[in-house]
């Protein structure tokens, strides 16, 4: 089965739709709000500095939220329109975080750079087959 | 390290009155579902393919990755109204109505590559 393009159609849809809703607030997003939640904030303590890794972004919120906090944040997701819209929102909010289109899984063979911390959070795993690999 | 929803709470069908799928690895969870978590009536339907995984599954391959872990925590409640029935408890804490404090929503892993 042809997961990743099934799933890929379906965030690429989703991104559209989340980027305008309530739930993601972009417009209070812009003006400062956190996307980070105090559970998150409070496991990854001070950021400052800190080159993190955040796989499975969307549309780039919390990967931002990171570089707003101080960190070299570089997101990570497959669906090529969330990445679109991630590199757009990072350019208004005028952040500099950097943005890769690729499947977790095919990370490896797009960058080779190391981090101090890899994130992710929040629905993110289920999306994946194989813990192991 | 990572946070995420709760093993248990994908075991639920999507209205949480009945257990629906298996916590344990199984065969790719195929559905065809209309709207979305930020908007149960979107105009979207699509085709999506999931799998649930086990607290063990998890935690043992990050082991056997070769990671240490240093933080493990469970906590009852979700900071994201994007459930079926939740309740806002307190500011940015939601829980199941009926089901409150009966099984954790979130965990979260810290662990370290030495």
């Amino acid at each position: 089965m042809d997961y990743i393009n099934i799933n890929k159609k379906l965030w690429n849809e989703k991104t559209d739709i989340h980027y305008k809703s309530d739930f993601y607030d972009v417009e209070a997003f812009i003006k400062g709000k956190d996307s980070l939640n105090p559970i998150e904030l409070e496991l990854l303590g001070n950021i400052e500095g800190k080159k993190i890794l955040h796989l499975q972004c969307h549309f780039g919120q919390d990967t931002i939220s990171l570089a707003r906090h101080g960190a070299m944040a570089t997101g990570v997701d497959f669906s090529e329109k969330a990445i679109e819209k991630a590199r757009q929102l990072n350019e208004q909010v005028g952040t500099n975080a950097q943005f890769i289109q690729s499947d977790v899984y095919k990370l490896p063979e797009v960058l080779d750079e190391k981090f101090d911390i890899v994130y992710t959070s929040y629905g993110v795993i289920g999306w994946l087959p194989d813990m192991k690999k | 390290m990572f946070v995420e929803f709760h093993p248990i709470v994908w075991m639920f069908s999507y209205d949480f009155k009945r257990v629906e799928f298996d916590y344990m690895e199984s065969d790719a969870i195929v559905e065809e579902l209309e709207g979305t978590y930020t908007d149960n009536d979107a105009p979207i339907k699509g085709k999506s393919v999931c799998w649930n995984h086990g607290l063990s599954t998890v935690i043992d391959s990050m082991m056997k990755a070769g990671l240490t872990l240093t933080d493990f925590k469970e906590y009852n409640y979700s900071p994201y109204n994007c459930l079926e029935n939740l309740v806002e408890v307190e500011k940015g804490k939601y829980k199941i109505k009926g089901l409150e404090n009966k099984f954790p929503l979130v965990y979260s892993v810290k662990a370290v590559k030495s």
